[in-house]
């Protein structure tokens, strides 16, 4: 059975609403903006903000499998299936690593 | 993930909700504060207005905040209002029926505080005989009411050689978790200071079995001092002090502090925003861009520990920016 990655019921999380702007605004003319904080999750006081393309892939963990999760977030950010599955895969055993995912 | 990100507004509020207590502590600050409750439709006003502000959490405290008739009522509010509620008891008063009432009004969380593993030594320094059993028996309360319950351990002299046995303890009697915590020396814990501190080299050796045991232990070990980080690199995005980054403190008043245990006012809930106190305090400001002072400049754990905790550093030299007291390095 493929893994079903949820959020972890214990972390609290929002989006940054000025974040979120500033990101679409940089994306829009072409600018960096990977490190641009749209989001920030907390579990028990460790705290993370995620990018755009994180927070993208964190609203989508409501226990969907890494195949489904590359499917849809190739079509969003327009990229090849075998650069989204891999740079996924890291991003969330990073997440995993520090305790905000769960699900088998 | 990004980085050097402050967000729109706190996540956390610590927030006492009185300074009323069962116990008479040596290590408290919160006997110093000033007095004064908000009334319970003040407090359910202003939940709405934090959880608005886009604040995530509020961990309820005091003082014992048992001893407040309304905090279920309060505790349902938060709740409602869509705000992680969690709280930290001395569990005395934490029987069957209250872990049940907690759990329905959505607490989420409680933190129990237990200063050793020795029933003897625990109500010693709690002052009221039974308070260790007690303790114990509402972490057993609050798993069978379906609440995560966790103990916290204000570290010091009475147990700095006892964290092993004090975790095993707390794994026995249900705890997901042991939050140890650094000695702040605000309050009694400033007055008691020569009785219950360590020096820098025995915080150096205790950080170090405190951090081993997050290895071989059942439960979760949590050990929130950022001089931890002369001896490994904390996770997350926040360095140093999470005070004035991730969190604030409300007193029981409504008065807004960067934590409990530095006591420069910042403003009023009843009175003032909560996002602009975050986003225009000069105080906050400098917590959040300190600059290397004394031993620090120069330091190879600088960017990770920040000069460590900026309240220990207040009480006893008086500069929020000094180094941290506690440090060895």
């Amino acid at each position: 059975m493929p893994r079903r990655y949820r959020r972890h019921p214990d972390v609290v999380w929002r989006e940054e609403g000025a974040g979120r702007d500033a990101a679409e605004r940089g994306a829009a003319v072409g600018d960096d903006i990977a490190g641009v904080a749209t989001s920030v999750l907390l579990r028990s006081g460790t705290m993370l903000s995620l990018n755009l393309v994180g927070t993208e892939i964190w609203k989508r963990c409501d226990g969907k499998t890494l195949d489904e999760l590359v499917h849809e977030l190739a079509a969003v950010f327009d990229v090849g299936p075998d650069e989204a599955r891999s740079d996924l895969a890291s991003f969330l055993a990073d997440l995993d690593r520090q305790g905000f995912l769960d699900g088998e | 993930m990004a980085s050097d990100f402050l967000p729109s507004s706190p996540l956390v509020l610590n927030w006492a909700l009185s300074n009323r207590c069962t116990f008479r502590c040596r290590h408290c600050y919160s006997r110093t504060e000033p007095d004064g409750e908000l009334d319970t439709a003040t407090v359910r006003r202003l939940l709405a207005n934090v959880a608005e502000a886009g604040v995530l959490s509020v961990n309820f405290g005091g003082g014992e905040p048992l001893l407040r008739a309304d905090l279920l009522d309060l505790a349902a509010c938060a709740t409602a209002c869509g705000l992680a509620v969690s709280l930290n008891s001395n569990g005395f008063l934490l029987d069957r029926a209250a872990a049940g009432a907690l759990a329905r009004a959505g607490v989420r969380k409680v933190g129990i505080s237990l200063d050793s593993p020795r029933a003897d030594v625990h109500d010693a320094f709690r002052g009221v005989p039974g308070s260790h059993a007690r303790a114990l028996a509402a972490l057993g309360h609050l798993v069978d009411a379906g609440v995560e319950a966790s103990v916290s351990c204000v570290i010091c002299r009475i147990n700095a050689d006892d964290l092993e046995a004090l975790v095993e303890v707390a794994s026995a009697a249900g705890a997901s978790a042991v939050n140890f915590h650094d000695f702040k020396c605000s309050g009694m814990g400033l007055a008691n200071r020569d009785e219950l501190d360590l020096d820098p080299d025995a915080w150096r050796r205790v950080y170090g079995r405190a951090l081993a045991l997050r290895a071989c232990s059942s439960v979760r070990v949590l050990v929130e001092d950022p001089v931890t980080s002369l001896l490994e690199p904390r996770r997350g995005a926040v360095k140093g002090s999470v005070c004035g980054k991730v969190s604030l403190y409300v007193r029981t008043n409504g008065d807004v502090t960067p934590c409990g245990f530095i006591p420069i006012v910042l403003g009023n809930l009843s009175r003032d925003d909560l996002r602009a106190i975050w986003n225009t305090s000069d105080v906050l400001a400098s917590l959040r861009r300190k600059r290397p002072q004394g031993k620090c400049a120069g330091c190879g754990h600088w960017s990770d520990c920040l000069g460590g905790c900026p309240a220990r550093a207040l009480a006893l030299t008086g500069d929020l920016a000094s180094p941290d007291p506690h440090c060895w390095g």
